[in-house]
């Protein structure tokens, strides 16, 4: 579904990307992890293009989207939950989901949107209480759960997921995962990008372990849960 | 007594038709300053350029006055996409230049020499779509064609503001506003918002300079000071703050026409921007506006 070959990307002299390659098949979560600054939201910036990669390709569902800009990219299923979260803040709640439709949004009828939202509400029981509230007013984990869901709310085919653990409580944490897993059997196909590579090597069927814009390692989930290099590196045993 | 009532009530309906249209341009101003943090400081020239065409519109085509406004406004809508795309876009990409100042400065008067060129200097002043009459009330009386701005106004920014809060532009424009990184990961190019916000700018330039066609000379070096007055508004409001500008348009509107009528006619301006210049001394960020909180 996704295939990434052989990126390179560059801020300014700095090279962040040195040569990643990454396959993801349809249906899987897979896990891309490694420790602050090694390059993980670079890869996905250059996924979604708002990174141009100075070399190498993207292509999803067979098609090259290597330099196609973001809010096109984000129009043909791809969906984002971004590191730095960013909330419309001053937008309510039901206007950060609508917007979550994209190019859609003129096209989905009042009944399907409506539909939708009790769908996610499903998932997301709080989002509802505080569905005119301005995001702005909600709690981090709460800010995360909206965005989960603006990135959800077109039913894209692959959700790519920056660090979504970041900065959250330890009990929101663990709800994210269980969310995943929840996603995972409906199908959808996950990018994780994660810091902690336990949590993302329990929900993921494949990971790859980056480094200094590198991979170090790849294999599936199992195999790098056994390894004992990565348990040092990033499990902090 | 009642003379004095009299006049008085005349006083603040005048002020209140040229109020309206003070409102229209300054809104211009808020509408790009908002999403872009810019604003288009040619806007009086494009003001003018709706009164130009207005007035060709109606006489030499014989277009109906309100057919002949909304064309107006239609083609200064597109003139305003394409002032964003040669004059904004590219002179913001460093958030420190102030490029578009002059940028945005230097189309103005390249406009104002084309409107000289083709209309010449004279002045015109258009027969008023509603006559000449004068509508009376408690004693005094105003002219039908300075009265109906208010109405006109109020339905243009009606309309404005239902397309701003209820469609999915308005909602784009306003996640623009916002967080143009969020507004391009959500499939909406902000590039595009953008030059709409500009295109409505000049749209709102565009009505009111058709609008003030009956009531005021037109010619082709009027768009400077209406700009800057207009400009006057939005920043003694707060930039930020559309309500504030409906408030302060219609507040100079009836200043101007008290000083004029109580003071005299030659000191209008001059007490007006003293008035300015006293307010932000006391409050930097205007009477409404909201100092620019950074978001967590
Ligand atoms: N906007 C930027 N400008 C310059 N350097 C950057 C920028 N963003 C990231 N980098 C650098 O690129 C490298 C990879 O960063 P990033 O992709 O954010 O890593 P990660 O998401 O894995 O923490 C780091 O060395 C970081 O300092
Ligand atoms: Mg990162």
């Amino acid at each position: 579904m996704l295939k990434c070959s052989e990126l390179f990307a560059n801020y300014g002299s700095v090279a962040a990307l040195k040569g990643i390659s990454i396959e993801v098949q349809s249906g899987e979560i897979v896990a891309v992890i490694g420790s602050n600054g090694a390059g993980k939201t670079t890869l996905i910036n250059s996924i979604l293009g708002f990174v141009k990669p100075h070399k190498g390709t993207v292509i999803f569902e067979g098609q090259d989207i290597t330099n196609i800009p973001a809010h096109k990219t984000t129009n043909l299923g791809i969906s984002v939950v971004p590191e730095a979260r960013e909330v419309f803040y001053s937008l309510t709640v039901k206007e950060n989901l609508r917007m979550g439709l994209k190019k859609e949004i003129g096209k989905v009828k009042q009944q399907e949107l409506e539909d939708r939202l009790v769908h996610l509400f499903d998932t997301f029981p709080r989002l509802k209480e505080r569905i005119n509230q301005q995001a702005g007013t909600l709690s981090g984990g709460e800010q995360q759960m909206l965005v989960i869901s603006r990135a959800l709310i077109s039913n894209p085919k692959l959700l790519l997921l920056d660090e979504p653990s970041l900065g959250l409580a330890p009990i929101i944490v663990n709800e994210i995962f269980e969310i995943i897993k929840t996603l995972k059997k409906e199908g959808i196909t996950i990018v994780l990008v994660e810091q902690i590579a336990n949590k993302a090597l329990s929900v993921a069927d494949k990971a790859y372990v980056i480094e200094n814009g590198k991979i170090v390692m790849s294999g599936s989930a199992s195999e790098l849960k056994e390894n004992k290099d990565i348990a040092k590196a990033y499990l902090g045993v | 007594m009642e003379e004095a009532l009299a006049s008085l009530v005349q006083a603040i309906l005048s002020g209140l038709a040229i109020g309206c249209l003070y409102t229209l341009i300054a809104l211009g101003y808020n509408l790009t300053y908002v999403v872009n943090g810019t604003v288009n400081m040619g806007q009086g020239q494009l003001v003018m350029i709706g009164a130009m065409l207005m007035v060709t519109f109606t006489t030499f085509l014989d277009l109906p006055f309100f057919i002949a406004l909304i064309l107006v406004g239609l083609i200064l809508g597109i003139l305003g996409i394409l002032l964003e795309v040669i004059s904004v876009r590219k002179f913001v990409q460093d958030k420190t230049s102030v490029n578009w100042v002059l940028s945005t400065l230097a189309v103005g008067i390249i406009l104002q020499d084309l409107a000289l060129f083709i209309w010449g200097p004279e002045e015109t002043r258009l027969v008023s779509p509603v006559g000449e009459g004068m509508f009376e009330f408690l004693g005094a009386g105003i002219y039908w064609k300075e009265l109906m701005m208010i109405p006109a106004v109020g339905v243009f920014l009606l309309l404005l503001m239902l397309f701003y809060l209820k469609s999915h532009w308005g909602l784009w424009l306003r996640a623009t506003a916002d967080n143009k990184v969020a507004t391009n990961l959500n499939g909406v190019n902000s590039n595009y918002t953008v030059a709409i916000a500009f295109g409505l700018s000049a749209l709102l330039a565009g009505l009111a300079g058709g609008l003030i066609t009956p009531i005021y000379a037109v010619f082709a070096s009027m768009g400077l000071s209406l700009g800057l007055k207009a400009i006057a508004v939005a920043i003694v409001a707060g930039l930020n703050n559309a309500k504030g500008i409906v408030i302060c348009g219609l507040g100079l509107g009836i200043v101007e026409v008290l000083v004029a009528m109580y003071i005299s006619p030659g000191f209008r301006e001059m007490i007006v921007y003293i008035v300015v210049i006293l307010i932000l001394f006391i409050k930097p960020n205007g009477l409404f506006g909201t100092k620019e909180t950074i978001k967590v």
